[in-house]
């Protein structure tokens, strides 16, 4: 097995392959792939493909490929969850502050929460990759493009490589191919860049993705408050405190990210909410109490093996 | 015609043209709302892997859409981790 880590979209990207062989392919691909999100994807970059949907709001345009998979998980991911993950929350999340690059964010005056205008108000036609953004309507893909990242990275080096592939794009895991002995060993905890050495479980996965989603991470402050990325869309502020961290396996990782993000976002109700759409899952809340749903491995069975 | 009989003919006449432009104003209304419904709805044919196995042979997307948990499950761990899931 070999692997290789570096950052790309704002946070770290690594990827494992169990032909130690064929990693220099596999990294070589996940540069392209990663680039390409970016190129399609990134709110912080002027020209980008979505800063240009942006610029012409209102009109309809043709979008790329890439940006029309983005989008279409994106607007799935809305629907899928009632509106919890909604990719129209640009404007909310830049009146909190992540108006930039995370690195560049600072302090400053706390804006007025602006709900998202909601995802249905985006007219979109996947097959035509014909889009129509309402004038004064922003979005912010980060919470599936990342995912989708993962997800693309990984089946496209599986393919090429033929080897069994792991695409870690910040704790948005995604794994194709055949899995090592006993599936891919994945430390789950607060912070993805220190799970490893500080898990607080391991889990195995040999197939799908798994994700996290957690206010612990990307915070800054704005208006003497401390604030995060997950935004309520609903509301426009953050949601109430009542998850530090959710982990979910699913079948995809866009999957996995949206049912996290959007676990974080319901609070008390997420437990019910993931068991019903029998998501295996691990959330712990704010103040270090474990709950988990059907499906995911019991916790003592985990720390006696970690 | 009498008066009368030109008031009622004037009042129905009024009365058809209402009707007339409330039926074509909620037809317009209407095939506004299918466009834009159609149009919005074909969002959710998502080109990921989750979508293709619930999409319907015509494309549109189904009812059954929903997000999936993994086919393999997630076990125990067993040994020392390859690498880690957190917040980011």
């Amino acid at each position: 097995m070999a692997s290789t880590a570096f950052r790309a979209l704002g946070t770290t990207a690594e990827v494992l392959v169990t032909d130690p062989a064929r990693l220099e392919t596999a990294v070589e691909l996940l540069h392209e792939e990663l680039d390409a999100v970016d190129e399609a994807c990134s709110r912080f970059r002027a020209d980008s493909e979505i800063s240009r949907l942006h610029d012409v709001a209102g009109r309809q345009v043709r979008v790329g490929p890439l940006l029309t998979e983005a989008l279409s998980a994106a607007l799935r991911a809305a629907r899928l969850t009632g509106g919890l993950v909604d990719p129209t929350v640009g404007t909310a999340v830049r009146a909190l502050g992540y108006d930039r690059d995370f690195a560049a964010v600072t302090d400053g005056p706390l804006g007025a929460e602006v709900p998202a205008p909601g995802w249905h108000r985006v007219l979109f036609d996947p097959a035509r990759a014909l889009v129509v953004l309402p004038r004064g309507v922003h979005l912010d893909l980060g919470a599936t493009a990342k995912a989708l990242a993962a997800d693309r990275a990984a089946r496209r080096i599986h393919t090429a490589t033929g080897c069994g592939t792991l695409v870690n794009l910040g704790g948005d895991i995604r794994v194709e191919g055949p899995a090592p002995e006993g599936g891919w060993q994945i430390a789950v905890g607060d912070d993805h860049a220190d799970a490893v050495t500080r898990p607080d479980t391991t889990v195995a996965l040999s197939g799908g993705g798994l994700a996290t989603s957690g206010t612990t991470r990307r915070r800054w402050r704005r208006g003497g408050r401390t604030v995060h990325h997950i935004v309520d869309p609903r509301t426009g502020g953050v949601p109430s405190p009542r998850w530090r961290t959710v982990t979910v396996a699913g079948k995809s990782t866009v999957d996995a990210n949206t049912a996290s993000t959007a676990a974080v976002v319901l609070g008390d109700a997420a437990p019910s909410w993931l068991a019903e759409r029998s998501l295996p899952a691990r959330l712990v809340g704010v103040d270090g109490d474990i709950v988990t749903t059907p499906g995911w491995p019991r916790e003592t069975e985990l720390r006696e093996a970690s | 015609m009498d008066p009368e009989t030109t008031a009622r003919t004037a009042r129905r006449e009024h009365g058809r043209r209402k009707a007339a432009l409330a039926t074509a104003a909620a037809a317009v209304l209407g095939a506004a709302a299918v466009g834009a419904i159609g149009f919005g709805l074909s969002s959710a044919n998502a080109a990921d892997d989750t979508t293709q196995t619930t999409t319907t042979d015509s494309g549109s997307t189904s009812s059954q859409d929903q997000l999936q948990s993994s086919d393999s499950g997630v076990d125990s761990g067993s040994g020392s981790a390859h690498t880690g899931s957190g917040a980011s």
